[in-house]
């Protein structure tokens, strides 16, 4: 069913990684990613799988968990891995056809992809241990110099929040209208792709009017509750940060220069 | 001291669209006033005008003619909006569509936060809010996973957070289930006895509105009846004819009373009083 | 063989094999005659709604059968869609399913899924139109301009007008005041004298189940608590307030006045016959 999906993957706990403040989380996240960039080299690249490693190991996540958020993005990665195998100019080691497997090929497939997998894991690692709210909250202190340039950076994280608040609500209702109108039946699964387009106005048509209504009713419920903007607005949970982050930020600082020093020595 | 809130001579037309014949008013000529820490219940079918008196206590309408006093505040002032809604904090149907954050602590913080309390204010409120709802326990839950007797109780919870002088609540029970019900009238009772809350409770439920301490009965934008619950439901007649059946235990006695010519009290309310009243009447 | 609808040792596990795994109907056997009217209550989570979506096969059970004329409903995909049109459903809130420009072609999306005539389609929308008390001038307005009592009974009229052999529906009263609720109990009484329908209804309120049922079925816990007539039932009122329940206040009355030694039956549930019992025993005779 629709609804067993469960949104944001977060993981609640204690582990150190969940309680680094979340603009620290972001900032490490960016600047692993950055790193991840800059890597060259077998050393490089190891250094930053172990880097990862540790933060996984520390979080207490299971390594499943974080092998299930690269399907999603597994056909990219085999992708990305035959067309830098084959398409890699250098040391022709089998040809067949429009075919050429060179070893730089192999090398570059094998870079690419950890660097892809390594990339998509910090950031499931990211949202599987800080809580929507606290991401919204980051997101919304980090942009905030955005705020100066006019940019509505309140609304908008405001807006995910109530998105990410709606989401399995609104998931439920399709479940529920999809549902009735089959027991009316309308038929989803059979027809061209123009026949199921319009097999789903019955579906969509309601589902749109219920989330105005909602949009509408929570409307008059936030300003019952003297919602006024982001102007004034204070927090329950205000960001502080720790010791704890402190040395995050120094060893992950340390941990990208030893990337740079490793990649331009080693390489 | 004052009323919480006053309606002198209040009336409510929703504004006709382009072509359609002006309806009669939703609300017409309502006077009323409620005291602090009373427990009013305003009964009424679909259409009385129940509804449109909650929104006009909340300053989501105003009058077409006449003046909402809440705590003295002119409902027609917006300077005043801000102090008028954080007086009277409104409860609505739909749980589902008044929570706002993904987190339940989160929730009950928002109006605090819109307030601009500080952050050790707000934990303090939300806490005892939370406590208030006995939803203590599921602070850190995702309020979408709860039942809607407990999505209710959060949302009085949001309410409660910025420490109202009353609270009106518009059918909170009718999109729930009856254990969900019993849940939420038990914490607005709780609210009333022991915190002191005012409370307005809009419904169309009998069994609830016999729990409060006073019943507004409406029917066609007036207000029909007006007194002690006991009081109220003893009027069958004037009930049916605005089509609301007296809860069960009244319409039993009445029933003996014509049948039999028993002259049984038609004030005995509960299952109790009325079984009371009932075993009398065969001992004796 | 007049059971029209049959459920044999049906289950239903939600997600199975995940840590949500959660059995919402443990072998569950039910029948409905043909004709019969029976309310299915259960406090929410008692696996009510997940019993009756099995019943036109929009679940499929996890172990067990589902019959509709002695067929197994999952026997053939045509069985299955045949199945979508023997059982009408109509779910909670079923207003808010409406999405046509018109209440006629709302009404008609059934009954044209059902590939009818057009000539059939027409008699049966202005029939059940007519049947949820809407006059004609409706059909050609809009839904979403209607009042919202009004809406339901387009919803309803949706389903009417498919004719079914089995007409299921989950609380068709909620949320609605006692005006609407008397309504809507008109309507489906009124459809069902009509066409001699069977009609199971998914209520939480006893007294809207003792009134327009001849059987009642008790769900507790994934699993049927116990069925009877509805005076059988309320007899056993204790466990029905254990399993959760609301029983009516006149059988609360009722059984206030047994504990207190004062028996005169706990088996009824409206005012009318509460208050005949009691007329029973004042003048010194048992019903």
């Amino acid at each position: 069913m629709l609804k067993d999906i469960t949104l944001g993957q977060y993981f609640p706990g204690q582990s150190p990684i969940h309680r680094f403040d979340p603009r620290l989380k972001v900032l490490m996240v960016v600047a692993y990613i950055v790193a991840l960039f800059c890597a060259d080299g077998l050393w490089a690249y190891l250094f930053c799988f172990s880097m990862l490693a540790l933060c996984i190991g520390l979080s207490r996540i299971r390594p499943k968990m974080m092998l299930r958020g690269l399907k999603p993005v597994l056909f990219i990665i085999c992708f990305t891995a035959v067309l830098n195998m084959f398409y890699t100019p250098g040391v022709v080691l089998w040809h067949w056809w429009i075919f050429t497997l060179t070893r730089e090929g192999i090398f570059n497939a094998l870079y690419m992809v950890s660097r892809i997998v390594m990339l998509i894991m910090c950031t499931a690692l990211l949202t599987y241990t800080t809580s929507p709210i606290a991401l919204t909250d980051a997101l919304e202190y980090l942009l905030g110099p955005l705020k100066k340039l006019r940019v509505p950076v309140h609304e908008f994280t405001m807006m995910m929040t109530i998105a990410l608040r709606f989401i399995p609500t609104l998931i439920e209702e399709t479940d529920k209208i999809m549902s009735a109108q089959k027991a009316r039946g309308a038929d989803f699964e059979s027809g061209n792709l123009i026949a199921r387009a319009k097999a789903l106005v019955p579906v969509l048509v309601p589902l749109f009017v219920s989330a105005f209504r909602r949009a509408d009713e929570l409307a008059t419920a936030m300003e019952c509750r003297l919602y006024h903007g982001g102007e004034g607005r204070t927090r329950l949970n205000e960001l502080h940060f720790a010791r704890l982050d402190l040395l995050g930020g120094v060893l992950t600082a340390a941990c990208v220069a030893a990337v740079f020093v490793i990649s331009h020595f080693w390489a | 001291m004052p009323p919480i809130i006053e309606l002198k001579n209040v009336s409510f037309t929703y504004p006709h669209g382009e072509g359609k014949p002006e309806s009669p008013p939703a609300v017409d000529n309502v006077s009323l006033s409620v005291e602090p820490g009373e427990f009013v219940a305003v009964l009424g079918h679909n259409g009385s005008g129940k509804s449109t008196l909650a929104k006009l206590f909340n300053a989501i309408l105003t009058p077409t003619s006449g003046d909402v006093l809440i705590d003295g505040m002119n409902t027609r002032d917006e300077s005043r909006l801000f102090d008028i809604r954080k007086t009277a904090g409104m409860v609505f149907q739909n749980p589902d569509n008044q929570i706002v954050a993904t987190v339940v602590e989160e929730d009950v913080a928002f109006a605090p936060e819109n307030m601009g309390l500080p952050s050790k204010e707000i934990r303090r409120r939300v806490d005892e809010a939370l406590a208030a709802v006995g939803m203590s326990a599921f602070k850190r839950h995702a309020p979408h996973l709860l039942s809607g007797g407990q999505k209710q109780r959060i949302a009085i919870a949001g309410v409660l957070a910025m420490q109202p002088r009353a609270i009106v609540m518009d059918e909170p029970t009718a999109m729930l289930d009856p254990m969900g019900r019993a849940e939420v009238m038990r914490t607005i009772l709780r609210l009333n006895r022991e915190n002191g809350m005012t409370v307005v409770l809009i419904t169309h439920h009998m069994d609830e509105a016999a729990q409060a301490g006073r019943v507004i009965v409406m029917n066609h934008g007036r207000m029909l009846l007006d007194g002690a619950p006991a009081e109220i439901f003893s009027q069958v007649d004037e009930l049916r004819a605005c089509s609301l059946a007296p809860p069960q235990t009244v319409a039993l006695l009445d029933r003996l009373n014509r049948d039999l010519n028993a002259g049984l009290p038609l004030t005995a309310l509960s299952v109790e009083q009325c079984a009371d009243v009932i075993y009398h009447y065969l001992k004796g | 063989m007049n059971e029209v609808l049959k459920v044999e040792n049906l289950s239903h596990v939600y997600s199975a094999g995940t840590p949500f795994e959660k059995v919402a109907i443990q072998n569950v056997t039910f029948a409905a005659k043909k004709g019969e009217i029976i309310g299915l209550i259960g406090h929410t989570g008692s696996g009510k709604s997940t019993l009756i979506q099995h019943f036109n096969g929009l679940l499929k059970p996890t172990s067990g059968r589902v019959l509709i004329n002695g067929e197994d409903i999952h026997q053939s995909l045509e069985m299955t869609r045949a199945a979508r049109f023997a059982v009408g459903l109509v779910f909670q809130y079923p207003e808010y399913q409406l999405f046509e420009e018109t209440v006629r072609r709302d009404v008609a999306f059934g009954p044209k899924n059902m590939g009818l005539e057009q000539a059939e389609i027409d008699r049966r929308v202005e029939e059940a139109v007519q049947i949820v008390g809407l006059p004609p001038e409706v059909l050609e307005a809009s839904p979403f301009e209607l009042s919202g009592g009004q809406k339901r009974r387009v919803a309803l009229a949706g389903v009417f007008a498919m004719e079914p052999e089995v007409l299921v529906l989950d609380e068709p009263m909620a949320g609605l005041d006692p005006v609407g609720r008397e309504e809507v109990f008109r309507f489906i009484t009124g459809y069902q004298q009509k066409h001699g329908t069977t009609v199971i209804f998914v209520t939480h309120s006893m007294e809207d189940a003792a009134r327009m049922a001849q059987r009642i079925v008790v769900m507790d816990s994934a699993r049927i608590l116990m069925e009877g007539a509805p005076r059988e039932v309320f007899a056993r009122a204790g466990e029905l307030t254990q399993a959760g329940l609301d029983v009516p206040q006149v059988t609360r009355v009722l059984m206030r006045l047994r504990e207190r030694g004062v028996d005169i039956g706990a088996d009824a549930y409206t005012t009318e016959q509460a208050a005949a019992l009691i007329r029973g025993q004042k003048e010194g005779k048992t019903c």
